[in-house]
């Protein structure tokens, strides 16, 4: 072998040990799905508040164990089993005892200062307040001189404290509907939800916890109904979609590679001929993979998934001059064959490259990953057979003379057929219907589109939504100001709007620290109201028999009054849950997040804060949605792009007649493909697109490879077939995929790229310009 | 977060075993099992803080799978509702104000009780308490000593009776006490159109 070819092994083995090294530190794969969309916010304030919920509801497992006619125990025993295992990092089923007295405590310093109604203007009416704030049957943990107006034990009815339908019952979060009772366990993961070891760890925790759950049932718990285990949490969503994940890269890239080993075996019948194949493949996975760690620094799963389908574009080339061995004889000279395969080679490895830059020319993090990976991959390939296969082909191939005669057969035959009037009539017919099924197609771009998890997980999840109203909308309203006293009236402002939503059961609650802490403006106003209620206050305690000491206590306490921060309640424990929603200090000020609970359409919230300065509903569903949306416009504009760059270049090299006839078949693919998306009632999305520009390029290498090669050529087609082939076998295979995105790809390219095959004999041979 | 208006709570437990069978079962076992009992009260309140105990009067209504009416006279005119739908309170010009079960789950889940201990279901109060009795049926007494955390404001719970209730003391930590006394008990009249009304909450 040449030296050249030895360099490039080097540059290979180089790149693999990078690749491997990276790996080998662990957390390279990326499973996470989302995190392969952009960031859509403009506002990096609002990029924060996703990140802090969905790690607030990424690294907790959430469980209800229990059903019809269920105890306390399941939830019991599930609980301590998960917390035995030892693969959380904590298990909360029963709740550490908390002092309830604390949060009426902490309120009660601040009474003062918390917005009241008037309790009358004269000594008989705030006299009767008292009095009936003493005699009430539900008092509170107050003593009455803590709360002699009942100002804290009203302001507490109203905060959101419980907008999860749960209660507690021997010290557990417990919840009812009808007759079934469940027990409210979460599970704080020891890791994020994404790295399989910490998967792995805590799914067998939670495998065993069922299994000894059914165990310790005793019998009289058989005759009823079984405890179920209710889950949810990006933990289960992640496995799975890793687990369907590589199921399916098994399925279908071991599916491919085994269909594509037969088929070399077959034609070419040696197993030298097989192994420089995979190592043009290997060379390229190898490249695409170490480059893109090398980029990115990650690798997303979804990457990996369509480069195991990258098989089939990179054997496109060893196949091609495989076929051309195959039909030279003993004249076989490995060089001067490549030299004449050469124009075809570059103008099809160049349209390819092409079409597949198009894809990373969209600022999306997942696209481009792509768009790295696979042109990576394909010009390792395509250097692979270029520098190493003339050096390892020196033997010619044992000659197949009757398959040769069968292709040239077969070739004729679909050529003559093509001539017949009626097949020419029947084509445009076709053309036509499929231009018209057109009409018929749909656009989608919602992100849920991308992700679909197991049937069993959403109605887990739905079930736990509608037993708890517990839910992960991923939408909040961002609220900013200069500092926290804007930001908290800025927050009542909005809440205040969306009051009728709530009296409406549009929404269900509306979590805000506001309702914890009220703004300066509105705690002086309490205040000076305070203040002049103080005289008649004095003489209704007084006259309801009050010691001289405790009305003076009073008065002392008024004066003692220090503002409510909102640095206070965080340190609080029972301000745990709303905790994450403050953001405070920002690059703009301070800023804060109001959760709006409830199936209330994004619209609707929208329309209700309309106005308000400072506040944004950020809803990253919809953005991301409206993202691809936007995305596909311009995969659209890059599709048109990219054809007329490709006409160019054909027109350059073949002219007008020719190149446009060379170009006719790619397009009569993709339209095709279209046509073939809206019959199935499978929507356009972004992903379609992308297979778009794939079927461009694979179209318009057959159509060169038989018009350079001259169509009538037995090698030529042969090549083209087993390339056509394989790229059906990989890529079209994903249509088989359980991930929506996925199989809408396999669909698109699987039917663009056979109708393509099948018309690039027809184009009639080109008089190539000098 | 849990937000029990404990005082509330077991006043409303205690003012129900009335009529159920409070622990020991054989003290108090003649207690009429009653799905509707009428009683009128006498509430005294006896705080460090005030020179003179605030004694208040009034009614109570106890229907099982309905609620309780707490209707006070003295000093204010006032009627507390408190049922499966939530807690009504009706001032003394008919205005009322309404909380939904969802939003007060305590009031929900003091219904609850209530339903249980008319059933004579006194299991419920064994999260809360420790329950003791002494005497015999025609003078008894029962004792409910907190437990964990309801004793941080609560020292202890006393029931005394004989073929009815006849005082329930309430002794709070910080030295305060509450005193509810009974007459005029009425097993089984039958609710007024405007009793009826109420429970209904509507």
């Amino acid at each position: 072998m040449r030296l050249r070819a030895w360099l490039w092994i080097l540059v290979l083995a180089v790149l693999a040990g990078l690749g491997g090294q990276r790996l080998a530190r662990g957390g390279a794969l990326q499973t996470d799905l989302l995190a392969m969309l952009p960031e859509t916010e403009q506002n990096a304030v609002a990029e924060r508040g996703v990140r802090v919920l969905s790690q607030a509801t990424g690294d907790r497992a959430i469980f209800l164990v229990g059903g019809p006619g269920a105890t306390l125990a399941p939830g019991r025993h599930f609980a301590q089993s998960l917390t035995a295992s030892g693969a959380f990092a904590s298990v909360l089923g029963t709740l550490p005892p908390v002092d309830p007295t604390l949060i009426f405590r902490f309120y009660a310093e601040h009474r003062f200062r918390l917005p009241h109604p008037s309790p009358g203007a004269t000594v008989a009416a705030v006299r009767a307040a008292v009095e009936t704030r003493l005699t009430a049957p539900m008092g509170s943990a107050l003593g009455p001189e803590a709360d002699p107006l009942g100002h804290v034990a009203r302001f507490m009815d109203g905060l959101p404290l419980n907008s999860l339908r749960l209660e507690i019952q021997e010290g557990m979060l417990t919840l009812r509907s009808g007759d079934a009772l469940y027990v409210l366990v979460t599970a704080n993961l020891k890791g994020s939800a994404y790295d399989p070891a910490v998967q792995r760890v805590s799914l067998a925790a939670v495998r065993a916890a069922e299994t000894a759950l059914r165990a310790a049932e005793p019998r009289a718990e058989l005759l009823r109904a079984r405890p179920e285990v209710l889950r949810t949490g990006a933990l289960f969503y992640a496995a799975d979609a890793r687990e369907s994940a590589e199921w399916e890269t098994g399925i279908i890239g071991w599916g491919s590679l085994a269909a594509i080993v037969a088929l070399f075996l077959a034609v070419f019948r040696s197993a030298r001929h097989l192994l420089l194949g995979l190592a043009c493949v290997g060379a390229g996975l190898i490249a695409a993979t170490a480059v893109t760690l090398l980029v990115f620094g990650k690798i997303y799963l979804l990457t990996l998934v369509c480069g195991s389908s990258m098989l089939g574009v990179a054997v496109d080339y060893p196949l091609l001059y495989f076929a051309n061995q195959l039909g030279a004889g003993p004249a076989w000279n490995p060089r001067a064959a490549l030299a004449r395969l050469m124009p075809a080679l570059l103008l099809g490895v160049v349209t390819t490259l092409l079409g597949y830059a198009c894809l990373g020319v969209a600022p999306f993090p997942g696209l481009r990953q792509m768009a790295v990976f696979s042109m990576a991959g394909l010009a390792a390939s395509f250097l692979t057979v270029l520098l190493v296969l003339p050096d390892a082909l020196g033997r010619p191939l044992p000659e197949r003379p009757r398959l040769m005669a069968a292709l040239d057969r077969a070739g004729l035959a679909w050529l003559a057929l093509g001539r017949r009037p009626a097949f020419r009539v029947a084509l445009v017919l076709a053309t036509l219907l499929a231009a018209a099924a057109l009409l018929r197609l749909r656009v989608d771009d919602d992100v849920k589109s991308l992700i679909q998890p197991s049937g069993t997980l959403r109605t887990q999840e739905a079930r736990i939504r509608e037993l708890t109203g517990f839910s992960n909308s991923g939408r909040f309203f961002l609220v900013e100001g200069a500092d926290e006293g804007a930001v908290l009236a800025r927050e009542e402002a909005l809440r205040a709007r969306l009051e009728p939503l709530l009296r409406l059961g549009a929404l269900e609650a509306v979590q805000a620290v506001s309702a914890f802490v009220p703004s300066p403006a509105r705690q002086e106003e309490a205040l000076r109201a305070s203040r002049a209620e103080a005289p008649l206050l004095a003489q209704a305690l007084t006259q309801v028999g009050f010691r001289p000491g405790a009305v003076a206590r009073q008065g002392e306490e008024l004066a003692a009054q220090r503002p409510l921060t909102v640095a206070a309640f965080l340190k609080t424990p029972f301000a745990g849950p709303f905790r994450m929603f403050w953001l405070g200090a920002t690059v703009h000020g301070c800023g804060a997040m109001v959760y709006p609970v409830g199936a209330c359409p994004s619209a609707q919230l929208r329309e209700a804060a309309a106005g308000l300065p400072g506040v944004a509903l950020v809803d990253k569903a919809q953005s991301v949605s409206g993202l691809l949306g936007h995305y596909r416009g311009l995969a659209n504009g890059a599709l048109a792009l990219a054809c007329v760059l490709v006409w160019l270049m054909l027109l350059w090299r073949y002219g007008l007649r020719s190149g446009t006839a060379i170009l006719l078949p790619s397009l009569l693919g993709i339209l095709a493909a279209l046509a073939g998306l809206a019959l199935v009632g499978s929507p356009l999305t972004l992903f379609n697109t992308i297979a778009l520009v794939l079927v461009l390029g694979f179209g318009v290498d057959y159509a060169v490879f038989l018009a350079e090669g001259g169509r009538q050529s037995a090698p030529a087609l042969l090549g083209v077939l087993l390339a056509s082939f394989a790229t059906l076998l990989s890529y079209g295979l994903l249509a088989f995929s359980h991930t929506p995105a996925l199989r809408g790809f396999g669909l698109t390219l699987g039917l663009g790229v056979l109708a393509a095959t099948l018309l690039a004999p027809f184009v009639p041979a080109p008089k190539a310009q000098p | 977060m849990e937000r029990v208006p404990v005082k509330a709570l077991c006043l409303a437990l205690a003012a129900l075993s009335l009529n159920a069978a409070p622990l020991p079962a054989a003290l108090t076992a003649h207690l009429k099992e009653a799905a509707l009992v009428h009683v009128d009260f006498t509430q005294t309140r006896t705080l460090a803080a005030l020179s003179r105990p605030l004694k208040a009067s009034g009614s109570l209504v106890l229907a099982r799978d309905l609620g309780v009416i707490w209707a006070l006279r003295k000093p204010v005119a006032l009627t507390y509702v408190m049922g499966p739908k939530g807690l009504l309170v009706v001032d003394s010009e008919g205005r009322r104000s309404h909380r939904a079960a969802r939003e007060a789950p305590v009031v929900a889940q003091m219904g609850k009780v209530f339903g249980s201990l008319i059933q004579g279901d006194w299991k419920a109060l064994d999260e809360y308490f420790t329950v003791t009795g002494s005497g015999t049926p025609e003078q008894w007494q029962v004792v409910l000593a907190p437990k964990a955390q309801t004793a941080s404001f609560l020292k202890r719970v006393q029931l005394n009776g004989g073929r009815f209730i006849q005082r329930i003391s309430i002794l709070e930590a910080a030295g305060d006490r509450m005193d509810l006394m009974f007459e005029h008990q009425r097993v089984d009249a039958p609710l007024t159109e405007a009793e009826a009304r109420l429970l209904a909450q509507d």
